[in-house]
């Protein structure tokens, strides 16, 4: 066998599964600061509010997390603002 | 510096504020590689861009393949690792400067809209068969 050959299906295989592991781990981090930001609490009494057409429209968050002092500081954008 | 040691006479580099280059028509080509969105003041610096640029000279503008909106990004194979980075990164630097925050997902829709306030009126969209995260926008102002 020749050891040089790729596998083209672990390969694929392999690619699909680091893909699943960005997007997985990335949720895991945004559902830790939707939870810690009381952020789910909010949406919990809302109608539904997704995206740029929503109630949300000029209130995206953007949260700075100091791990030294394991907290999250949320801003608000300048209310003119997309 | 460097390049001059290197006897490369026709070569400068030089570092600029993009908010204020105050230059007209002089640009044959300028590029942005995902780095709009991540401005305090994009629409400025397209404004500058699109005045710092030669009539005839495109502006070669990488950025995030996705939609402006979330509803059309559901597909999208990496849209949680993108809005995730976002929200961590590209709007943070841009709102800690009291900036638009437009995000890593600002998307065709809205750079089209912004891009066309600056002034640009040709954008031609290309993507590669192989790279399902970035979008190439090849603008000229004429």
């Amino acid at each position: 066998m020749d050891t040089n050959q790729i596998d083209q299906s672990k390969a694929d295989a392999f690619a699909d599964r680091m893909l699943n592991i960005l997007n997985e781990g990335a949720l895991a981090l945004m559902s830790s600061i939707g939870q810690r930001t009381r952020l789910f609490d909010v949406m919990s009494g809302l109608p539904p509010s997704t995206g740029w057409r929503g109630p949300f429209q000029k209130a995206c968050l953007a949260v700075t997390i100091f791990p030294e002092k394991q907290s999250l500081q949320v801003r608000w954008p300048p209310k003119n603002r997309a | 510096m460097a390049a001059q040691k290197q006897g490369l006479t026709n070569l400068r580099f030089e570092v600029k504020d993009v908010t204020s280059l105050e230059i007209t028509d002089h640009y044959q080509l300028i590029t942005a590689f995902d780095a709009i969105q991540d401005q305090v003041s994009p629409d400025r610096v397209l404004k500058e861009i699109a005045r710092a640029l030669d009539p005839d000279g495109p502006f070669l503008m990488q950025d995030i393949a996705a939609s402006t909106h979330v509803d059309k990004n559901i597909d999208h194979p990496v849209g949680p690792l993108l809005y995730s980075i976002s929200v961590m990164h590209c709007m943070t630097v841009s709102l800690a400067g009291d900036g638009a925050g437009l995000g890593t997902m600002w998307g065709e829709e809205k750079a089209r809209e912004m891009l066309q306030e600056a002034g640009f009126t040709k954008i031609d969209v290309k993507k590669l068969p192989h790279d399902f995260q970035n979008a190439f926008y090849i603008i000229q102002k004429n």
